[in-house]
């Protein structure tokens, strides 16, 4: 439905509990959809994911009807599982709060290129590092 | 409650990193637009007593990322502050009832002035193309009008929501197949046409080309997009009843040369080029009252 698109909106919410408070509420009703609608079927959709950021890409078609996919689980939460943390470093910089090998950003790189629109491998790690890095993660060699 | 809206610019590469920040810090998700190239991500933080806290936090956060390799078009916090409201319903107030020749289509809690002879398309717009609300939809509820008089065969082909479906059935005719190819629309329709009470005279079915139902009919109304409508030129032409009419719909101006030389290539006659704006809906029919021409072509190749 190429020309009937109004617009693309990403959103990283936590599986299986969407509701209409913000973000969805703000973020959709500017494009006036139904957002309970597509917040029935986004938990609907992710129900056995729960415990994990799921992004939803919406499609809003001209008329104000929609479609969504489901994407894979941001880098930042791939990461984090990976150095088997739940949550990142407020201070990056001084406080480390976990590592990862480089084998293991080179696996998360593979699940991660095609969404960071990265030309190669190594520019898709080295993304990558830089969010590992941002929520006080290490790379080991 | 009060929230604080808070956007950054970010790319492709540095998105994640920008999202988990917000949400490690108290959002409760985020979202990013991409528009004119620039992508924001948006969150939102509730504003109590430690809000000052928070917005200080996530800005050093954000500040740091270059250092981290991470490219942003700026670092800089814009904050919005938005007040709690009734996002549920808030859509509501856009989905007016729309009048197009006798029909009118109205979402379920709207009332609306109903005359004797008008016919009413109840649709709650949702997850499905087909709200009323698009020219290509008004073009073809006109069209189907101006071409049903009662006891036709109409396929709808792309049907969406099914509003086209429902529409044919309720201006009388007597047998409507609608088919999509996504299975939210196959749902969708199959509710929209019991809510509209015409269930007997519609059937959904769930499948990617025309082919998959075996009759002909006497009206078809495909409102797709030129490229689908161009791939699928034969098959309407296979499907169409002796003297009957094909609409097709959901064409931009400048692809309407395109749709009708795929359509003129099958042997379909166009016979009225209709618009609306910017959006063209084509009238076409078969070349020789005896059936589908393309079945012909083929015959003699």
């Amino acid at each position: 439905m190429a020309k009937k698109v109004l617009a693309v909106v990403k959103l990283q919410i936590p599986a299986g509990k969407a509701t209409p408070a913000p973000p969805i509420g703000p973020a959709l009703s500017q494009y006036q959809i139904a957002i309970m609608e597509f917040v029935k079927a986004y938990n609907e959709k992710t129900a056995s994911m729960v415990g994990q950021i799921i992004p939803a890409e919406i499609t809003i078609y001209e008329d104000r009807s929609f479609t969504f996919v489901l994407k894979s689980p941001p880098a930042s939460e791939l990461l984090k599982k990976a150095a088997g943390i739940e949550k990142g470093s407020g201070q990056p910089n001084r406080a480390k709060v976990g590592k990862i090998t480089r084998e293991q950003l080179r696996q998360v790189a593979e699940q991660k290129m095609a969404d960071l629109n990265a030309k190669s491998i190594e520019a898709a790690m080295r993304t990558l590092e830089g969010t590992a890095r941002s929520a006080g993660i290490e790379i080991v060699d | 409650m009060r929230w604080a809206e808070v956007q950054v610019q970010a790319d492709d590469c540095s998105e994640d990193a920008v999202s988990n920040i917000f949400i490690e810090e108290g959002c409760l998700g985020t979202v990013s637009i991409l528009n004119k190239g620039v992508r924001t991500v948006c969150g939102y933080l509730p504003v109590d007593d430690l809000i000052e806290l928070r917005l200080e936090l996530v800005q050093e956060r954000i500040r740091r990322l270059p250092d981290m390799g991470l490219t942003l078009p700026s670092t800089e916090l814009k904050i919005n502050w938005v007040e709690d409201q009734d996002w549920e319903t808030a859509y509501r107030a856009f989905f007016k009832p729309v009048r197009v020749g006798k029909i009118v289509v109205s979402p379920s809690w709207e009332e609306c002035d109903i005359r004797d002879r008008d016919v009413l398309l109840r649709i709650d717009p949702g997850m499905a193309f087909g709200t009323g609300c698009h020219e290509s939809t008004r073009l073809c509820l006109q069209a189907l009008q101006d071409f049903i008089r009662g006891g036709e065969t109409v396929l709808d082909v792309g049907t969406g929501s099914g509003i086209l479906a429902v529409a044919a059935a309720k201006l009388g005719a007597k047998q409507v197949v609608a088919i999509d190819v996504d299975p939210v629309a196959f749902r969708v329709a199959t509710e929209n046409v019991a809510r509209n009470g015409v269930s007997g005279a519609v059937a959904v079915l769930l499948g990617d080309s025309p082919r998959i139902w075996s009759g002909n009919a006497d009206i078809i109304v495909c409102n797709i997009v030129p490229d689908v409508i161009i791939s699928m030129a034969p098959d309407l032409a296979a499907k169409v009843s002796p003297g009957g009419v094909i609409i097709t719909s959901g064409i931009v101006q400048e692809r309407t040369v395109d749709v009708t030389n795929a359509l003129e290539s099958v042997g379909l006659l166009t016979s009225e080029v209709r618009e609306e704006n910017t959006w063209v809906a084509v009238v076409s029919r078969p070349s020789i009252g005896g059936g589908s021409a393309w079945g012909i072509t083929e015959g003699f190749s």
